[in-house]
Formats: structure tokens, C-alpha cells, sequence
């Protein structure tokens, strides 16, 4: 019993953090119908962003390290609104290939840079986060993803929150529904495209900056996470933005029940089996009905 | 625009054929030319930075020393190439060196897979190579007779990790019988685990738990469950970097009180040391080379370059860097011995040379010589505990400069 | 007709090319391009044609290699008629996964690639008593001899390679304009109207996605040869599946020249930019995805559509005769 408790416990909490770096991706998918190759590159970039700002210092205290979280975010949205700009506003009309071309290579690319830039050492700024846990009973949580995991469950929330209430929440759905129909109601789908690029980019940032203090920043580190984050997407519904979390934290579970009870070594190929399954019976995703909502 | 970027896609293809033809022309008379060839792009690319960097080094000392004196003080000049980090790319890069420029012999390559792939090229082209890899597979009579190996074997490893938990168990009276072997499933992982499994059962060791992991894991908790319900006394983790770096901070997290006895890689290597701080320390593994062994540090001359190293590049010398330090040199040794740039003649001087002194001297117990397969006769694998965030070498007792303190 | 000879102009071209070059160097690099532009254009007759995007095919390449490499080296039979079996195998698992996935659009259909193809390396991997796990199947080079597809002089494998590229550039000529090719199109342009028409859409797509996964191994099973060890990683893994159709969509996928155009621009780069580059560590790989990002932003339809748009706009514009002042 324990041994499933934990095991579920283990899978959940870093489900967190792929279900920031899937939330992202979705809303750049629901909105633009973009599938972003590159989200990998920017979750890594969110890394080296905040790796360099822990490196400025660090307040005393357990959760010192935890700083950096606001600012790679914001930067990261700033660097996600220049992605838009300079490519995406004049790719968004490209169709489905060259899309995946321009991503593909702006990820390959972008590993090339990280390495130029910052070296191909493995980062990973000395802090008290790194090796601490809770201890619940019998269970041990590690601190660095259960805290991941808490900010990703807020920040859905606040997300869910955004898309049902606001206006750029409504637009966005509008135009995740039906971008003509949108326009002739008179919103405009660039400020959609652009807000939710830099609202994407700026979520995979925060999982960097929440992946630093246990996690080795390099330049590859993006592959790790984002394949799990595209099958995530998928099985959740495409472009459904919160049931993406959803699909994270299955993800997450899968993968600890796997290597728990089965093989360690298994433990890849069982989320791809899962997905495979949950593609060729529901393929509109666990969490959507028939269509597509944000 | 179109016509910018195809005008300067045209002069950017020419101008790389024009040179990928011309290279290869002139070469310095007093000057032999040595191949780097590692990974130096990919997942892969600090184990090739830390080649490049130590073969730098060697080269230096070789040339301030006066070069090859046989062939009246030439030079050697290092040829660096990137091995990508897939075989094509290890067969391409291979390929373009030798047919580009006449190497006397090669050092690199690092990984198995890239080795396995580049060797026929070395052999078509009569030049003898020095790896770091380490799987057993390398030094069989199949690689030809090009193929030297200056890394302790795979298995080597396991045995020396066995027989080190052997001298804890009476040393300390531990009273160890449990063991978990966890290993990634590359092939240094599973040429690792070979050895341990082997040299286990033949100690009386129980082996509670013995699993391959992928690699590219995001999340060690799994791992440390796993060793926790198996009830191991002692953990023998085979890993890179990221997944040592997990699996460490996993344990930890979960109050495991299990030995673990890291094997190599990521367990000593200064990004481990960098990011546990202070915590590392006590730490123990297994390494193919370590920078304080009794053959290093009783001799200033081959201490004195693990500190050069370490001033150099801001970070101690690790193994990779000691391997293609030593490696280089014995090469060096090897064209001094066979008075010729040759690779024919470097093959055959490598075969039969006893380097005892030098820059080859680095490698432990301070001797190197190839066997017929090409494997280093002399080598053991050693035992290190991080120590004031360095490791130092514990055991066995032939090369150990510290002692032990319980893990 | 026309473009049947003009094929055969240019395989001739290419083999006398490869036979002349001296470098051993330059002809390995142009053999690797060659199998990544036969690959790009298996890729391109279910992809370019149906818009079916596959990020799964380098597990075509690994399974025909495997199935012939083990039947060589367990049973002794000679690539020729392993590769068969090989090639078969592949078949086989185009069939069902097409027939699992091929009702699924856009990037499902590109997500369920990419797993299938993961799982199956999961598999090798995992089953390493039978494929040699992680540490794959070095080939033991014994002497010259085609029937075990073992030749010392690349240049061997280089006319192999190009003589498959320009055969299955052909094959894909005359299959646009057979019955099955038009079917395609009619698929293409709208799966509704050519259900509508009559055609069983579903099994024509299977039976593209089998053709497509044929021709892929086809390339694998001397592939594995010609880089003399099987290593599941590489063979099975990502990295060669997205370069397969990174080629295929950097040429152009309307064009039948596309992938070979790819081909070329891409292994230039890649080769151009290890070689004086790659000592620098990073910067090679960094050029190489760049240069797709500039082409893409440039001419998104891929190479081929840029030369043409380059070409009419010099007919348009002739250059001044000579003796004229240009301003």
C-alpha cells in the first residue's frame, strides 16, 4: 500500500512540472495550431536564464533559490513575444510542414547555441532544496518537485481562471474555436497569437526556474521532458489548455507505476503505449469532449 | 532577400568544397600530426571538452620538452575534430581527418558506439587509434590490431567496485550481503554491470536487485523505491551525469542509508562535486583514472600537471582528461620509439612499447603496455571517496594515497 | 518520358562523379547523402503526397536492418535475400501501424509516428539477448563480397546507393501519374470528395504508408552495411527520423527532385560546418539548425520553389547586355 502511495505520490509530482511545460505548449496549439517543436529549447533556455540569475546570489533561507521564479518567467515572456515577431507572425501562415521545419530547426539550432554560449558543462547552482523532502507518514516527498508540483496546480487554476474570465481568455477561445468567426466579431487573432506565445514561453520559463534547483541544466536537457509533454498534450485533447495538466500528471504517474511494478526499463515505452492506446480509442484526448475548448 | 541568402549559400558551398579540396596539402616537415576525435556537439560534448583540453596540455609538454627527438624535435600538432555524437557522424569526421591529413595515430572517440563505428576507418586507413572507451568488446582480435585501449575494461570496473566493498565489510565490519546494482542501459552501463553481477555472486554477495534504467530519466524516485523495497545494504548505481545527479539527490531525500559505491562517470566528475557542495564528500566510486594515484603523486613532474590542469580549466583534472593527457603522450612516446611519422611503424611501436615514464606514466599503476587485443595489460581501475570536494584515491592499496573514511 | 531520361542523365552523372572523386572522404559524405535523400523520398510518397507527416520512419531503416543483419549473422543468409525479409518486416509493421494511425490527422498522426517508433526502440533495447540491446551489432568485416554486401571501397556502396535513389526517383515519377497516384491526389486535396468518388481512402493510405515504409527499408538494409554496425540509438532513434523529413521538407515537398535537393543543402551544411566548425564544439550544430530557420522564413515551400522564384525573376528581368553602362 505504501509502496503505491509513494509511487503515485512520485509520479505526481514531477507530472508538475511536465504539466507547465505541456500547459504552454497546448495554448500554442489550441490558439495557433502550432505543434512547437522547440518548446524543449525553451524550457531549456528558461533553465539557463534562471541557472545565471541564481548565480547573482541567493537569499538565506530554505527557499532562497525560489527568486529567480518571477523573473526567468518574465524574461522568458519577453523572449516568447520576440519568437513571435520575428518568426511565428509570418510562419503562422506557412501550413503544417513548414511549421515543423521552422520549429525542428530552431530546436537543433538552439542546442547548438546553449552550448556556444554557455558551455556543455552540467549546471547546478549548490542549494539547501536540492536533497530535502517532506515527510508524511511512511512517504517521502522530495522538496524541489513537490514544490513544482504546487505552483503548477496554482498556476492552472489562475490559468483556467484567465481563459474563462478575462478578455484575452475569451478572445483566445474564440479564436481557438474559429479564427474567422473571431475576426468578424472583432478581435484581433495577432494580439491573441502574440499574448499567448509570450504566455506559453513564459510557463515553460517558470518550469525552468523550478527545475534549477534539483535538475542538471545542459544544453540537451529540453529533449528530456518534451517528448513526454507532447504525448501529455495529446492524451489530454489538443488544446485543451488545463486538461493538459491533467495529461502531465498521468504522464508523471504512468511512468513511476511502471518502473515501480514493472521495469524500470519499461518505463518509456510504457507512456508511448499509453498514448498509442488512448490515440486510436479516444483521439479527441481524455479530457476534451469532441472538440476542441481552450 | 532570396537573393542574398542564395548568393551567400553558393559562396558558403563553394568556398567549403574549395577548401575540403585543398586541404590536406602542405604539412611542416618537423611536425607530426596527431587526430583528436571526440564528441564534441550533442548530450555528449564535456567528455569531449575534457579530451580536447588534456590533449592541449600534452601536446605543450611534449613540444616544451623538445618534441620528438628521434625526428630531430618536431612538434606535435593536434588535428581536433567533432565526432557528432551518432556513428555517421564518427565515421564521416574519421573519415575526412585520415583522407585530409597524414595523423601518425589518434586519440578519442570516448564512447563505444562511436568507436565501434569509426574503427574499420582507422583500419582501411593503417592508422592506429587510442580510446577511452571502456566496453570489453573493443579489444578482441576483430578491431584488427588498431584499436588500443587505455581505459580499464567494463568489467574491470565491477571487480574493483566487489572487492573494495570486500575491504569496507572487514575493514569497518559493515556486515554487507545485500547488494542492487542499478545501471543505465547504454553500453556502459551494461559493460559495468557485467562485471559486478560476475564478481558479486562470486563473493557471496546477494544481488537483491539488479535493473537497467533509460537514459534521459527525469526522476530517480522510482530508482530509490526500488532499492529501498529490495532491501539492499549496498547500491552499485552505473551513471551519467544528470542521473547521478538524480538518483544522488533522490536517495537523500528519501533517508536512504544505503553504501552506494558509484560506478564512475557521473559519480566523479567535478559537476557532481559542484553541485552537491559539501555533501558529496564521503562519496565513493570506481574510476578509470583518478588524479591522485601513488604513480601521480610520487612523481612532481605528473603532479604538477594534474595542477597545471586544474589552474587551466578551473575544475580538477578528471578521468576522461587523464586518460587523453596519458594517451597523448604515449603516442608521442610511441612515434619517438618507432623514429617515424608513419602510422604503419606508430601501430607497431604501440604494440611493443613499455612506457614506464612521461606523460604515459599518468596512467595508473604508472606503467603502459598494449596486449595483442590492444588492451593495457597494466591498468586496474581505482577506488575514490570525494574528500574536501576532490576524490582522492582509497583503494586498492597499491595506488592509494588516502585513507578511507566510512561512507 | 522526358523526366525518365533526364533521371537517368543524372544517376550517370552522379555515379561517374563519385567514381572520379579521389577523396574517400568526399564519396562516404555523398553516399550518406544519398541514402538521407532515398529515405527523404520514401518519406515524401506518404508525407508530400498524402500530408500525412511521419516523424517515425527511421524505425523502417532499424527493423529491415535488423531482420537481415540477425538472419546474416545467426543463420548465415546473405543480405540479398535477408533484405527481402527485412524489407518485409517492414511492410509488415507499416501495415499495422498504418492501419492503427492513418485515420488520425495533422499531428496526431505525427505524435503516433514518433511513439510507435520510440516504442519499438524501447523494445530493442529492452530485448537485447536477441538485437544486441544498447550496444548494437557490430558487422565483422571479413573480405569483398556482394553477396554479403561487404565492400573495402566505398565507392562500392556510393554507385549502390545512388543507383536505389535514382530507381525509386523513378518508381515515384511513374507512380504519380499511375492509378494509385492519382487516387492520392484526389485524397490530398479532399478526403470527403474522394470517399465520395469511391475510393477506399483508408486502404489506399495503408497501402501508400507500406510502399513508403518498403522503399525506407530498402535503404536500411545496405545502409547498415555501408556504416558496418547497427546501432539502435541512431538506427531507431529521433534524430534520424526528423532528418529524414527535414530534407524531404526543406527541398520541397511538391517537387520529385525535393529530397535530393534537401539532401544535398543539408549534408553540405552539416558536413561544411563539422569540418571547420566543429573543433569550436556547439557551433556546427548551431549553423545547421539556423540555416533551416533562414530558408524556412525565406521560402517556406522549401529550396526547389525558391531556385524557380529565383529563376523567374531573372526571366523577368534579363540582365543588361554587355557594353551598357549598369547603373
Amino acid at each position: 500500500m505504501t509502496i503505491l502511495a509513494q509511487a503515485i505520490l512520485n509520479g505526481l509530482l514531477i507530472g508538475g512540472v511536465y504539466a507547465l511545460v505541456a500547459m504552454g505548449l497546448n495554448l500554442m496549439f489550441g490558439v495557433m495550431k502550432l505543434v512547437n517543436f522547440a518548446h524543449g529549447e525553451f524550457l531549456m533556455a528558461g533553465m539557463y536564464v534562471a541557472v545565471a540569475l541564481a548565480g547573482l546570489g541567493l537569499p538565506a533561507g530554505t527557499f532562497g533559490i525560489y527568486w529567480v521564479a518571477l523573473p526567468t518567467t518574465f524574461l522568458m515572456a519577453a523572449f516568447g513575444l520576440a519568437f513571435y515577431l520575428l518568426l511565428l507572425d509570418r510562419a503562422a501562415h506557412f501550413g503544417e510542414s513548414p511549421q515543423i521545419l521552422l520549429t525542428i530547426g530552431l530546436s537543433i539550432g538552439a542546442q547548438g547555441l546553449a552550448q556556444v554560449v554557455r558551455g556543455s558543462d552540467f549546471q547546478l547552482v549548490p542549494n539547501p532544496v536540492n536533497g530535502a523532502a517532506l515527510h508524511l507518514g511512511a512517504l517521502s516527498l522530495q522538496l524541489g518537485p513537490a514544490i513544482a508540483f504546487v505552483v503548477a496546480l496554482a498556476v492552472t487554476i489562475a490559468m483556467a481562471r484567465v481563459l474563462r474570465r478575462t478578455r484575452f481568455g475569451k478572445s483566445a477561445r474564440a479564436v481557438a474555436e474559429s479564427v474567422e468567426t473571431a475576426e468578424m466579431l472583432g478581435i484581433d487573432a495577432r494580439r491573441v497569437y502574440v499574448a499567448s506565445t509570450a504566455i506559453a514561453i513564459g510557463l515553460v520559463g517558470l518550469a525552468g526556474a523550478l527545475l534549477i534547483p534539483y535538475h542538471y541544466t545542459f544544453p540537451n536537457v529540453g529533449q528530456n521532458f518534451v517528448v513526454v509533454a507532447f504525448l501529455a498534450i495529446v492524451i489530454a485533447g489538443l488544446g485543451n489548455v488545463v486538461g493538459a495538466v491533467f495529461g502531465g500528471l498521468l504522464m508523471g504517474v504512468m511512468q513511476s507505476l511502471t518502473a515501480s511494478y514493472l521495469d524500470l526499463d519499461l518505463s518509456t515505452a510504457a507512456i508511448y503505449v499509453l498514448f498509442l492506446a488512448v490515440l486510436l480509442l479516444r483521439p479527441q484526448g481524455l479530457f476534451s469532449r469532441g472538440r476542441r475548448t481552450l | 532577400m532570396r537573393k542574398i541568402f542564395l548568393s551567400s549559400l553558393a559562396l558558403a558551398v563553394g568556398g567549403a568544397l574549395a577548401a575540403i579540396f585543398a586541404g590536406g596539402a602542405a604539412r611542416a616537415a618537423d611536425q607530426v600530426d596527431i587526430a583528436v576525435i571526440a564528441p564534441l556537439s550533442g548530450p555528449n560534448a564535456s567528455v569531449g571538452e575534457m579530451i580536447v583540453n588534456a590533449s592541449k596540455l600534452a601536446a605543450e609538454d611534449v613540444n616544451t620538452a623538445g618534441g620528438i627527438k628521434s625526428l630531430g624535435g618536431a612538434k606535435l600538432n593536434l588535428i581536433i575534430a567533432d565526432a557528432t555524437n551518432d556513428p555517421q557522424g564518427a565515421i564521416t569526421t574519421t573519415e575526412r581527418v585520415l583522407t585530409q591529413s597524414k595523423v601518425a595515430g589518434a586519440f578519442g572517440l570516448a564512447l563505444s558506439p562511436l568507436t565501434t563505428a569509426a574503427l574499420p576507418a582507422f583500419v582501411k586507413h593503417h592508422v592506429p587509434v587510442i580510446t577511452s572507451a571502456i566496453s570489453d568488446a573493443l579489444v578482441t582480435p576483430s578491431n584488427g590490431g588498431y584499436l588500443f585501449q587505455i581505459a580499464p575494461k567494463g568489467s574491470a570496473f565491477g571487480n574493483q567496485q566487489v572487492e573494495f566493498l570486500k575491504f569496507l565489510n572487514e575493514k569497518y565490519k559493515m556486515g554487507i550481503t545485500k547488494a542492487a546494482i542499478l545501471y543505465v542501459n547504454n553500453p556502459y552501463g551494461i559493460a559495468t554491470e557485467k562485471g559486478i553481477e560476475q564478481l558479486a555472486q562470486k563473493a557471496g554477495l546477494d544481488i537483491v536487485l539488479n535493473s537497467a534504467y533509460p537514459e534521459s530519466i527525469t526522476d530517480a524516485s522510482p530508482l530509490v523505491s526500488k532499492v529501498q523495497q529490495s532491501g539492499a545494504q549496498v547500491l552499485f548505481p552505473v551513471s551519467y551525469i544528470s542521473d547521478a545527479g538524480l538518483l544522488l539527490t533522490a536517495l537523500r531525500s528519501a533517508n536512504s542509508h544505503v553504501l552506494v559505491i558509484g560506478g564512475g562517470a557521473g559519480f566523479i566528475w567535478p559537476a557532481i562535486g559542484q553541485s552537491l557542495g559539501d555533501k558529496v564528500n564521503g562519496l565513493t566510486s570506481v574510476a578509470s583514472w583518478n588524479l591522485d594515484s601513488k604513480n601521480i603523486k610520487s612523481d612532481p613532474k605528473l603532479a604538477a600537471v594534474a595542477a597545471r590542469y586544474s589552474k587551466t580549466y578551473n575544475t580538477f583534472m578528471p578521468e576522461q582528461a587523464g586518460e587523453a593527457y596519458a594517451g597523448i603522450s604515449v603516442l608521442a612516446a610511441a612515434v619517438e620509439a618507432a623514429g617515424s611519422a608513419d602510422p604503419a611503424k606508430v601501430r607497431l611501436a604501440l604494440q611493443t612499447l613499455d612506457v614506464k615514464s612521461g606523460g604515459g606514466a599518468l596512467m595508473q599503476p604508472g606503467e603502459v603496455s598494449f596486449d595483442a587485443n590492444g588492451a593495457n595489460t597494466h591498468v586496474m581501475p581505482v577506488m575514490i571517496q570525494w574528500q574536501n570536494n576532490v576524490p582522492h584515491t582509497v583503494f586498492p592499496e597499491a595506488v592509494a594515497t588516502s585513507a578511507v573514511t566510512k561512507p | 518520358m522526358r523526366r525518365a531520361i533526364a533521371i537517368c542523365a543524372l544517376w550517370a552523372l552522379a555515379a561517374f562523379a563519385g567514381l572520379a572523386t579521389k577523396s574517400d572522404y568526399l564519396v562516404s559524405v555523398a553516399t550518406a547523402t544519398a541514402f538521407l535523400a532515398l529515405w527523404g523520398q520514401s518519406w515524401n510518397l506518404l508525407s508530400g503526397l498524402t500530408g500525412n507527416i511521419s516523424l517515425g520512419h527511421s524505425v523502417f531503416v532499424a527493423v529491415a536492418a535488423y531482420v537481415t543483419l540477425l538472419l546474416f549473422q545467426d543463420a548465415g543468409l546473405s543480405p540479398l535475400l535477408g533484405g527481402v525479409a527485412g524489407i518485409a518486416a517492414a511492410v509488415l509493421l507499416a501495415a499495422v501501424i498504418g492501419a492503427a494511425t492513418l485515420r488520425l490527422k495533422g499531428p496526431y498522426f505525427t505524435l503516433a509516428t514518433l511513439s510507435a517508433a520510440a516504442v519499438v526502440l524501447s523494445l530493442i533495447l529492452h530485448y537485447s539477448e536477441l538485437t544486441g540491446g544498447p550496444s548494437g551489432i557490430a558487422i565483422p568485416f571479413a573480405e569483398d563480397s556482394p553477396a554479403k554486401l561487404e565492400f573495402t571501397n566505398v565507392r562500392a556502396y556510393f554507385l549502390i546507393a545512388v543507383t536505389l535513389l535514382a530507381a525509386v526517383t523513378l518508381f515515384l515519377a511513374f507512380f504519380r501519374k499511375s492509378r494509385l497516384g492519382f487516387y492520392i491526389a484526389a485524397i490530398k486535396s479532399s478526403e470527403e470528395a474522394a470517399a465520395a468518388a469511391g475510393i477506399h481512402v483508408a486502404r489506399i493510405k495503408v497501402l501508400t504508408f507500406c510502399v513508403s515504409a518498403a522503399l525506407t527499408g530498402l535503404g536500411g538494409v545496405v545502409y547498415v552495411f555501408f556504416i558496418g554496425f547497427a546501432d539502435p540509438n541512431f538506427l531507431s532513434g529521433l534524430t534520424l527520423s526528423v532528418e529524414i523529413a527535414l530534407i524531404a521538407v526543406v527541398g520541397g515537398t511538391g517537387y520529385l527532385v525535393g529530397p535530393i535537393v534537401g539532401a544535398v543543402f543539408y549534408e553540405t551544411i552539416d558536413a561544411g560546418a563539422n569540418a571547420f566548425l566543429g573543433a569550436a564544439g556547439g557551433w556546427d550544430v548551431m549553423i545547421l539548425g539556423f540555416s533551416v530557420v533562414a530558408l524556412v522564413m525565406t521560402e517556406p515551400r522549401g529550396l526547389c520553389a525558391l531556385a524557380q522564384g529565383v529563376a523567374a525573376r531573372l526571366a523577368r528581368r534579363p540582365p543588361p547586355p554587355a557594353g551598357e553602362s549598369v547603373r
